[in-house]
């Protein structure tokens, strides 16, 4: 009997003008989107592998001049776009992917400086894009009118005098919107890959393949959301218009209200240190740290150097707590934010993206910690081989001529690799906006229940 | 007066929907046009509303021709529709105010409005009640009202009791025979025939774009009608 | 008749669901991007605010080699309807010999924490396009196609008015429903702005607003037209609306953000890197120019390079006095060769940086004129024109306006030929030169005779300077004298496009919508007058 009714519904729905529409305009965007990322990625990824190149250079170079070079000069650690951006680019555009680290400490991070000052912000037209905004918007004009325009036709209360359970007729309604919101997706993804692979310019591995797979998986499940937001507002209603409103309204709200009002609640409800505050507060710690030191000691050149280093070292620990209290501050005031944002099917959506191909915020915060540990290596390595000079006074510290000053191996020195995140850490962050989108999914679809079991289908 | 003249439709997919039809609606008279479904009687109306051009022929009112001076000619008509919504969001008045100045009555007031809807048997409350919470017969009435406040001599209504209960028809049949006695053509399409029975002065029967039959009051009183008409029906089925 | 109907269309749209909601959502969506673009335009008033009182120190100098004329830009207050570019960009330039002006330095406009970045905050201008526009679509789609399956089209058209009537009288309808609630958002804002402390907007930036309205009028106006034209091409008004919701998500989401992607891959930018690379040989090539002309010059002239109290820094500048007369007599002759040397070179290294630009400029064009096809791209290019946050507006400054201050500051500098003079570098008078001999037998009161005696004993005591301290100089001390007197020295004055220049400018862009208004009129007009209303 379900069976029967989703395909009675389907056939419908496939013979329907937006449905139409909606595969014509997803087909274009999932081309358009593709071949333009196949385009835009060679020259990214060149302008990439090119500031890498030289970031290698300048190591090369000061390994040759000095340990006390390398550990002190300052480098570039730059993460490219992913060769899976195509499926989403989650915001990497706008996030920190430039971080700046030393042996002694990784202490910025930027939004990488090549985009062009003069162009607008955009989003790029990546699937978790044509998904979010696309189908999502077609997977409510299909489900709009699921119930208030049959009782509007009148076929609603005929199918109804019939012995079937109004449950199940909701069901099969619910499942043959989904199905069809897959005809048009999945085409769409085959579309984009076929691109990709003709190109022969990103490779498509196996784990591009299992990251496609997760995308579709979070796809789906966003669109089970949606739809079931869609039949809510179709059995809240008695005129098909009515829904429509209601449908519209409530993709504002998800694509619009929400996320762009998530700045006004970062700011209001979790503000953070000034930077001037963060500033004086170090400068303030360097000022009494120097004052701890005892008397004219810079007088005293036996210990210059030692107690130079010391000094420094002791400035370094304490602007690095500093910074890094501020920085948590930050992540945390971020991710927030986020959680506020999580009112948005949409928005969760885009975080479930950013799990399945492991980039935006996911990848930003694993590279931080990576990066850190990194650099604690890093460092480790640095005074290992100031240990090998006999000839170096080992006080080690920052900007100080107490490190050795003979030149170093290239081919030893640590470099960072970025890891992608794992499927672990990938399923941890994703967690909980999965149960917030499952908790979404079932108390719109269990609302429409309710509602439809007692709708009024004269 | 409403005429037709030789008037024929053939629609652009083939279908001859109305084939030379000749027919005279005069003062104070109420014709019934009876036929099945799809048999041209809606046709005839959109005619005569210049909703379509005719094929070949002419539709008169008032003995102008409506396709060539269409605006002229819509004054001397109102029509009423089958099942009309009208503008679900405002209340009866607003409505009959809107089409009174569009039907060319710009100066009437509140207690005017009141009093055609008192004359058509709407209940007070009902006055200034939106329309969307308005039953069929109710709305009806609207509809009938707006025709009388346009106060033409002629009227075309289109299944106007069709969805109607027995009392809210009645009702509506006895709104029609007064405005006979004020001298109003009337031209009405229906499938009801006892309606036409008790009200129409002349009934014609309308199969297949054609008039095959044309009966005056005293005739069909005689034959009965019902039977005359299942007669056609049948033959239609037949042949 | 006209009239009767558009009142109609009027109180029948004002009941409607759709009204209220839009209207909540315009309520509640544009407090809050106000809230958040206030914000971010008063955290660059504090930003500028600093900067500026920093650059007010660049100009108290001492001499000509200190003088790099720092130009903070302040925020612009009409960001706050249309933020355009403004936010991307940064406002410090500094003036120096040795580089072109071409991207700014420092003084960053972005959000204290680096993160939200990727958050995005709408305009008002654009939560008008996005809510607006569906509004207006949302009156128009059934305004034909819901009539006529309610029936009242028929009823309408029974009586004796004609057709084009009823289509106007729909239309001035829409329109009205539509007026107030943009003057309402439009006071809104205007209401934010006035009770903003910080905040307050000249006449000329209250006209620019003012001016947006009728441009926004225009633009809404495409939005009714489409919808009246679905409305009345198809029967049914469930396949007008879709067919309008789907124009309506191309032209917002699909059209600019594709352009601006496609502009991407298809005007390539020439990389930072390698511009940068190009401009390190550049750089070493002067310098070996440099070092080449100093070798010759210390061989033939032998200065001692003896320096009392100096100062120098970046961009190669340095202040002096109390040196040796051969010390200053060397660096008057090598300024002479170096500063006209550095200008010739930042001249080389800006064909490079002006071709960059030049590609910057290209993309910029390309998706400029690629996301035309939207008419909310349109409306987005013309309200960023009006608010002086658009790219024109960018370019102006950079290309124009700072370009050519730089050039009347080299040309003052010229002028005042302070680059073979030792103003540009010492304000001693060059009658009160010493030998350094001289200096080192006054200085020491005494103790050394020469020179050499004193460069011996130095060399035995570790360096020690300390016997040039007994007997001060007057005049050898940089604080010694006053700060130059700047005021012929040319002022920068910031362009920006008029606001005759900005509706010059974007004539061209609202007679394009026009124009396909008016198109979109007659094809309205021709399909109602042929409207099957069965």
């Amino acid at each position: 009997m379900l069976f029967h009714i989703i395909l009675r519904e389907l056939r419908s729905n496939i013979l329907s003008l937006r449905m139409l529409l909606a595969l014509v305009l997803a087909l274009t965007v999932f081309g358009l989107g593709t071949l333009v990322f196949v385009a835009n990625y060679k020259i990214d990824r060149k302008e990439i592998e090119h500031s890498s190149q030289q970031e290698i250079e300048r190591m090369k170079a000061a390994a040759a001049e000095s340990v006390s070079s390398l550990a002190n000069w300052g480098f570039n650690q730059d993460f490219g776009p992913r060769s899976n951006s195509f499926i989403s680019n989650s915001r990497e555009d706008n996030l920190p992917v430039r971080f700046m680290y030393d042996s002694f400490k990784v202490d910025r991070f930027f939004v990488w400086p090549g985009r062009n000052p003069l162009s607008d912000s955009c989003q790029p037209l990546d699937w978790m894009f044509i998904v979010s905004i696309i189908i999502s918007f077609s997977v409510l004009l299909l489900a709009y009118d699921t119930v208030s325009g049959e009782k509007e036709a009148r076929t609603l209360a005929l199918s109804l005098s019939n012995p079937v359970s109004r449950g199940l007729v909701l069901f099969g309604k619910y499942v043959s919107v989904i199905l069809s919101t897959i005809l048009v997706l999945v085409p769409g993804m085959a579309l984009s890959l076929l691109i990709i692979l003709s190109s022969g310019r990103i490779a498509i591995t196996r784990g591009t393949l299992a990251e496609t797979g997760l995308f579709l998986a979070a796809a789906i499940l966003f669109v089970a959301c949606i739809t079931a937001f869609g039949i809510l507002t179709s059995v809240l209603t008695h005129r098909a218009n009515v829904s429509l409103v209601a449908a519209l309204s409530l993709w504002l709200l998800f694509v619009v209200v929400v996320p762009n009002t998530a700045l006004y609640w970062a700011q209001k409800l979790f503000p953070i240190e000034r930077m001037e505050n963060v500033m004086q507060r170090i400068n303030m710690e360097r000022e009494n740290l120097e004052k701890g030191m005892p008397e004219g000691w810079r007088k005293n050149s036996a210990s210059l150097v030692e107690n130079y280093a010391k000094l420094e070292n002791e400035f370094l620990a304490s602007e690095m707590k500093v910074r890094r209290d501020w920085y948590n501050q930050m992540f945390s005031q971020y991710e927030r934010t986020r959680l506020i944002t999580a009112l948005s099917p949409i928005a969760i959506f885009e975080y479930l993206c950013e799990a399945a191909v492991g980039g935006g915020y996911l990848r930003f915060r694993k590279n931080w910690l990576d990066m850190n540990s990194f650099q604690l290596q890093f460092l480790e390595f640095v005074k290992a081989a100031d240990a090998k000079d006999p000839e170096s006074p080992h006080a080690f510290s920052p900007n100080s001529w107490g490190i050795s000053g003979k030149p170093v191996d290239f081919s030893d020195v640590l470099i960072f690799q970025e890891k992608a995140p794992s499927i672990q850490e990938r399923f941890s962050h994703a967690g909980l906006y999965l149960l917030i989108l499952f908790f979404y999914t079932t108390a719109a679809f269990a609302l429409s229940f309710v509602l439809f079991v007692r709708y009024d289908v004269r | 007066m409403l005429q037709a003249i030789d008037l024929t439709k053939r629609y652009e997919d083939g279908v001859l929907a109305l084939d030379f039809l000749t027919l005279t609606v005069k003062e104070g008279e109420i014709f019934c046009l009876l036929g099945a479904n799809g048999a041209g009687k809606t046709t005839t109306i959109n005619l005569f509303l210049n909703f379509i051009d005719p094929t070949s022929g002419q539709a008169l009112i008032n003995g102008i021709d409506v396709t060539k001076e269409p605006l002229k000619a819509k004054k001397y008509v109102a029509y009423v529709s089958e099942n009309v919504m009208l503008y679900g969001n405002f209340t009866a008045r607003q409505n009959l105010d809107f089409f009174a100045k569009l039907g060319g009555c710009p100066d009437l007031k509140k207690e005017d409005y009141y009093m055609y809807m008192r004359k058509v048997g709407l209940p007070e409350r009902a006055f200034e009640m939106r329309l969307k919470n308005f039953s069929k017969g109710m709305r009806q009435k609207v509809g009938i009202t707006i025709a009388i406040i346009k106060n033409a001599p002629n009227i075309l209504l289109d299944e106007p009791t069709s969805g109607l209960d027995p009392k809210a028809a009645a009702e509506f049949i006895k709104v029609l025979s007064s405005l006979r006695d004020q001298g109003k053509a009337m031209f009405m399409c229906t499938h009801d025939i006892f309606r036409a029975k008790e009200l129409a002065d002349r009934v014609g029967i309308m199969k297949e774009g054609r008039l095959v039959m044309l009966r005056t009051r005293e005739e069909f009183l005689e034959d009965d009608l019902e039977k005359v008409y299942l007669d056609y029906m049948q033959e239609a089925v037949v042949g | 008749m006209i009239l009767q109907i558009a009142i109609k269309e009027f109180y029948n749209n004002l009941l409607t669901a759709r009204f209220s909601i839009g209207f909540i959502m315009c309520l509640f969506l544009i407090p809050f991007s106000l809230v958040v673009n206030l914000k971010d335009y008063r955290e660059q008033l504090k930003g500028y605010e600093i900067e500026r009182a920093k650059t007010e120190k660049s100009y108290q100098v001492r001499v000509y080699s200190a003088l790099r004329p720092e130009i903070v830009r302040p925020p612009e207050p009409l960001s706050i309807f249309s933020k355009g570019i403004s936010g991307n960009a940064e406002n410090k330039f500094k003036i120096r010999l040795e580089t072109w002006v071409s991207t700014a330095d420092g003084y960053e406009t972005g959000r204290e924490n680096p993160l939200l970045m990727s958050l995005f905050s709408m305009d008002f201008c654009t939560i008008l396009v996005f809510v607006l526009s569906l509004f207006a679509l949302l009156f128009t789609y059934d305004a034909c196609s819901g009539e006529r399956e309610s029936g009242t089209l028929k009823l309408v058209l029974s009586n004796p008015v004609h057709r084009w009537k009823v289509l106007i009288g729909k239309l001035i309808g829409v329109c009205l429903t539509l007026l107030p609630v943009i003057m309402f958002c439009y006071l809104l804002s205007a209401l934010f702005v006035l009770l903003a402390p910080e905040v307050s907007f000249s006449a000329g930036e209250w006209l620019r607003v003012a001016l947006l309205i009728p441009v926004s009028l225009v633009f809404f106006g495409l939005f009714i037209l489409i919808g009246l034209l679905f409305s009345c091409c198809f029967r049914s008004s469930a396949a007008s609306i879709v067919l309008c919701l789907f124009v309506w998500v191309i032209s917002i989401f699909i059209i600019p953000n594709l352009a601006n992607s496609l502009a991407k891959s298809l005007v390539a930018t020439p990389s930072t890197e390698e511009l940068r690379a190009g401009n390190v040989l550049l750089i070493r090539e002067m310098g070996k120019k440099i070092n080449d002309y100093s070798q010759s010059i210390i061989k033939q002239m032998k200065p001692d390079f003896f320096y009392w109290d100096g100062k120098g820094g970046e961009d190669g500048y340095m202040e002096f006095a109390g040196a040796s007369r051969s010390t200053m007599d060397f660096r008057r002759q090598f300024n002479e060769f170096r500063e006209p040397l550095r200008i010739e070179y930042a001249e080389k290294k800006g064909v490079g940086q002006k071709e960059y630009m030049d590609q910057l400029d290209a993309q910029v064009k390309l998706a400029n004129r690629l996301a035309l096809l939207s008419p909310t791209d349109v409306f987005r290019q013309v309200s960023n024109a009006l608010c002086r946050t658009d790219y024109d507006t960018r370019h102006l400054l950079i290309s124009e306006s700072l370009q050519r201050y730089r050039d009347d500051f080299i040309g003052y500098l010229k002028g005042k030929k302070v680059f073979s003079s030792y103003e540009y570098f010492t304000r001693q008078p060059p009658g009160t030169f010493m030998d350094y001999d001289e200096i080192v037998r006054v200085r020491s009161g005494g103790q050394f005779n020469s020179a050499a005696e004193f460069i011996k004993w130095r060399k035995e005591h570790g360096g020690d300077r300390s016997p040039l301290n007994k007997v001060p100089i007057p005049g050898t001390a940089i604080t010694d004298y006053p700060l130059l007197e700047l005021t012929d020295m040319p002022t920068f004055e910031c362009q920006s496009p008029s606001i005759p220049g900005v509706l010059r400018q974007s004539m061209g862009k609202i007679a394009g919508l026009i124009g396909v208004e008016l198109v979109l009129f007659f094809l309205t007009f021709v399909c109602f007058v042929r409207y099957d209303v069965r």
